[in-house]
């Protein structure tokens, strides 16, 4: 069975740096994904690589459809959702406008209504700011409202880059139960890059760890949790 | 376009040219010499030496009317010069520059008729007065992004024209003013036309020479470093906005001695000579000529005089087209210019190397030979 | 007091043309970032397109809905073909590509239609109306009209329609634009076209006031960069206000001013650019980020 998204001897360069050296994964529909590593590993890299931001070559197949070469926006209408580092909102929009513009592939105006609405039912924070321009947010919700951003796409392929960063472990916490549920619900494809292997392995089903640009463990999340090497570097215990 | 090559040559000691305008094919110079070395002082030496003899020579064997039009362009040049050194090197924008040019030669002509000052200290007056001036602008002026520096400079060259009308009294109003020119004194056995040739070149030569050393001195590292990364330059003690403000001031200053040395020539000054068009044209010669070169100046300055003269006897508005497609079309193909093009030939011949990474002196000829400042600001236009 | 209400009044619609254009001019810096200098030429030989059309005896609103199309047209085509490949090139790029634009157009224009002056038909009857007692000319009150329409047609299209806001946030953030799969270019076109149609909107609205030659839009284009500069130019509210400031203080200073001849009258707008980018660069209504170096 093919898995939904393939990556297969991806190297990435910026410029004269080689940041990739030949990556293998393989992203099963419907299941959670992993990747795990140490700061500069190349995991930012490698889902920028994904959305078509970096210098690549190698082969990235979305169900059998060649990512390689296609530009940012093409491959977010081709329903892969991205929330970089940065977040990727408009500060200077508000929290409605900038929902709205994560559906801005979709035709259907009623289901993006609704899907809205079951946004700010999940992050009622939003509700209560939804015209407030998203800049005056905490980092937390700047967090969910890119997330539920990239959501309202209803996307094939979720890509998060480190969601926890910078946000206390409480709001963290929300947020994976949060993305738990609605990959339970609608059975969203996720590939996730994390620091906090933790949260998530909780969540995946595989997992991926790179360092230095390189894969260099790979396995159901069970397995990969258990790993003496994983353990020590990225469990703490 | 050939791409910049990365890859050291045979016997090159490190570092590149860096320019943009790389050589295509493994074409080996004639000549290669080492920048900074006595030989290569000699050689610039004796080639401005020619130069200057060069352009000495040729008003004795021109007519009157050849002799008035490359009288023009000496002084259109040292104008260019001065526009060249703020925005070519300083990457600062500017749309006024005729103003400057306006202000000193309505101090000339003010000077001379009516408080009856003998001509040559009109053009020191004409100097000091727009250095003054383009001190006073450029501090406030200065700190404003490039977009509205270029708007409040565009205001600048707007208001002249009017402002000139404005002041009748002192400046004669919509008539203008008649300026009797400098006379031949009796021991030189030259024509006027020649001699007011070579008044003016006595001046332009050592405003070249002068605008050369700027770029090479302190100010012109100032003002490469500044440009390149203004962040850095500020933490390493580079006043910027003392610096711009002191660019901003020399370059008024130039276009003040042209100015002067404008009147001084057609001996009749106009409002309408000093209309925004003029200010425009001036940044037109800059870029034709080339961005950050001296050569440039001179270049650009022979366009502007010619193209003229020959695009109007076709049509009224073919000038405008030529100008307006040349500029856009320099920007795109040669963002160095005239003068580019010219240096990517010479290079064919002769490659001055640069010494190996020391100090990073810059090479000879302008100090932004390798065109950073050209238009393209390090990135070529994907066309 | 009457002739005060006709002066303010004259002011608002003399304001309201510079607002067409200024309100050109803040779209293309809110998408493309820069001061299109070439934007009144633009506009003037879209006028001329209409005049042409008109003469040749074609009726006026198709000479003017020809010349509006034109006009959209070209626009998106200059940003696309001269714009796009120099577009993360610099100010100082992006300043002289537009000034040779300025200077190409305006002598095309030349070229093809000649220098000599010529007559422009309003679109509104001449006549006056009186309205509490005061006599305002119909063309003016005509221009405030349009101006207000445009003003509240904009509003809508940016505010309530998917399409202005992803025009808006193409030009706020083209990187995550794209991510929301945001074609960022075509907007960025869409915004030179539309703002093209606003410059010719301006023109044919001015046109009938002046005489319709190269040198149009020249003066109307420094008035224009004044209230785009006093309201800040990344606010379309702020271009239409500063505009209307400007109008109106230009005819009372000529009217009730005696040292303000037709001549000088150019040095209100000059002396406003002035001081408004030397003491409050980000005018009344703009954000001051985008104006400290």
């Amino acid at each position: 069975m093919t898995a939904l998204l393939e990556i297969e001897g991806l190297r990435a360069s910026y410029g004269p740096v080689r940041a990739l050296h030949g990556v293998d994964i393989a992203v099963p529909e419907g299941d959670v994904v992993a990747i795990l590593g140490p700061n500069g590993a190349g995991k930012t890299t490698t889902l920028r690589a994904l959305t078509g931001m970096v210098r690549i070559s190698g082969r990235i197949a979305l169900a059998g459809r060649s990512l390689v070469g296609l530009s940012t926006s093409r491959i977010a209408r081709l329903g892969v959702a991205h929330v970089p580092e940065g977040r990727g909102t408009f500060p200077a929009l508000t929290v409605e406008e900038n929902l709205r513009l994560g559906a801005y592939t979709r035709r259907d105006a009623a289901g993006v209504r609704a899907d809205i609405a079951r946004w700010y039912e999940l992050f009622p924070q939003l509700a209560q700011r939804a015209g407030q321009a998203a800049g005056n947010l905490s980092g937390g919700e700047q967090q969910m409202l890119a997330i539920a951003r990239a959501l309202l796409l209803r996307p094939r392929l979720l890509l998060l880059d480190e969601p926890s960063l910078g946000l206390a472990p409480m709001v963290t916490r929300e947020l994976f139960g949060v993305l738990g549920l609605v990959q339970r619900e609608q059975g969203t494809t996720m590939l996730l890059v994390e620091q906090n292997a933790n949260l998530a392995l909780e969540l995946a089903d595989h997992a991926y760890v790179l360092e230095a640009g390189r894969t260099v463990l790979a396995g159901p999340a069970g397995q990969v949790r258990s790993d003496e090497s994983v353990r020590r570097s990225y469990l703490g215990y | 376009m050939s791409l910049p090559r990365k890859v050291a040559r045979d016997q090159d000691q490190g570092i590149p040219e860096g320019d943009q305008v790389g050589r295509d094919g493994r074409a080996r110079p004639f000549l290669r010499i080492d920048a900074g070395s006595r030989r290569h002082r000699t050689l610039r030496g004796l080639a401005l030496l020619a130069a200057v003899l060069i352009a000495a020579g040729i008003p004795f064997n021109s007519d009157r009317v050849v002799n008035g039009q490359l009288t023009l362009v000496l002084v259109y040049a040292v104008a260019a010069l001065g526009l060249n050194l703020l925005v070519g090197y300083s990457g600062q924008i500017s749309l006024g520059h005729g103003a400057f040019f306006a202000i000193g030669a309505y101090t000339a002509a003010i000077l001379i008729v009516r408080a009856h000052v003998p001509y040559p200290l009109t053009v020191p007056a004409a100097a000091l007065l727009t250095f003054a001036l383009g001190f006073a602008f450029g501090v406030p002026a200065l700190r404003l992004r490039g977009l509205y520096l270029a708007l409040v400079t565009l205001a600048l060259a707007i208001a002249t024209t009017p402002l000139i009308k404005r002041f009748e009294g002192l400046t004669g109003g919509v008539q203008g003013m008649s300026v009797p020119q400098p006379t031949v004194p009796g021991w030189l056995p030259v024509d006027p036309d020649q001699f007011l040739y070579l008044l003016v070149l006595s001046v332009a030569v050592p405003m070249f020479l002068l605008a050369a050393n700027l770029t090479r001195g302190g100010l012109g590292r100032a003002l490469v470093s500044i440009r390149d990364n203004e962040r850095a330059a500020t933490t390493m003690g580079v006043d910027r906005a003392r610096v711009k403000s002191r660019v901003f001031a020399w370059s008024a200053a130039y276009a003040g001695v042209a100015g002067a040395l404008f009147t001084l020539t057609l001996g009749f000054v106009a409002p309408e000579s000093f209309n925004l068009a003029l200010s425009f044209t001036f940044l037109a010669a800059i870029v034709i000529g080339g961005l950050g070169t001296v050569g440039g100046a001179l270049l650009g300055a022979l366009f502007i005089e010619f193209v003229p003269q020959y695009a109007e006897r076709v049509n009224q508005a073919l000038t405008g087209v030529i100008y307006g497609a040349t500029l856009i079309a320099v920007i795109y193909l040669m963002p160095g210019g005239i003068a580019g093009l010219l240096r990517s030939v010479r290079r064919r011949l002769v490659e001055v190397a640069e010494p190996p990474p020391a100090g990073g002196e810059p090479t000879g000829g302008a100090v932004l030979e390798a065109g950073a400042t050209s238009p393209g600001g390090g990135r070529r236009p994907a066309v | 007091m009457e002739r005060f209400l006709q002066v303010v009044v004259d002011g608002i619609a003399d304001g309201s043309i510079y607002g067409a254009l200024a309100l050109a001019l803040v779209l293309i810096f809110r998408s493309t970032g820069i001061v299109n200098f070439a934007q009144g030429e633009m506009a003037m030989f879209a006028t001329f397109v209409a005049w042409g059309l008109h003469d040749g005896g074609r009726p006026l609103w198709l000479a003017l809905v020809a010349a509006f199309a034109f006009a959209f047209l070209g626009g998106m085509a200059i940003e696309r073909l001269l714009i796009r490949p120099v577009e993360g090139a610099g100010t100082l790029t992006l300043v002289i590509v537009t000034l040779g634009l300025f200077i190409l157009v305006n002598a095309a224009a030349g070229w093809i239609w000649g220098f000599t002056n010529r007559g422009f038909p309003s679109i509104f009857p001449s006549g006056v109306a009186r309205l509490g007692g005061v006599e305002l000319s119909v063309e003016s009150l005509g221009i405030i009209a349009v101006l207000l329409a445009v003003v509240a047609l904009l509003g809508l299209l940016f505010q309530r329609t998917k399409l202005g806001l992803a025009m808006r946030a193409a030009a706020l953030n083209p990187d995550s634009s794209r991510l929301v799969g945001i074609r960022v270019g075509r907007m960025l076109m869409l915004g030179w076209g539309l703002a093209a149609l606003l410059g010719a909107l301006a023109g044919v609205l001015v046109a009938p006031r002046l005489f319709l030659d190269v040198n149009l839009m020249g003066g109307v284009l420094v008035y224009a960069f004044a209230g785009a500069a006093l309201g800040g130019f990344d606010s379309p509210l702020g271009a239409v206000v500063g505009s209307w400031i400007i109008g109106v203080t230009e005819n009372l200073a000529g009217t009730y001013v005696g040292a303000v001849g037709a001549d000088l009258k150019v040095l209100v707008p000059l002396a406003v650019i002035f001081v408004v980018l030397l003491v409050r660069p980000s005018g009344l209504f703009g954000s001051p980020e985008v104006t400290r170096v």
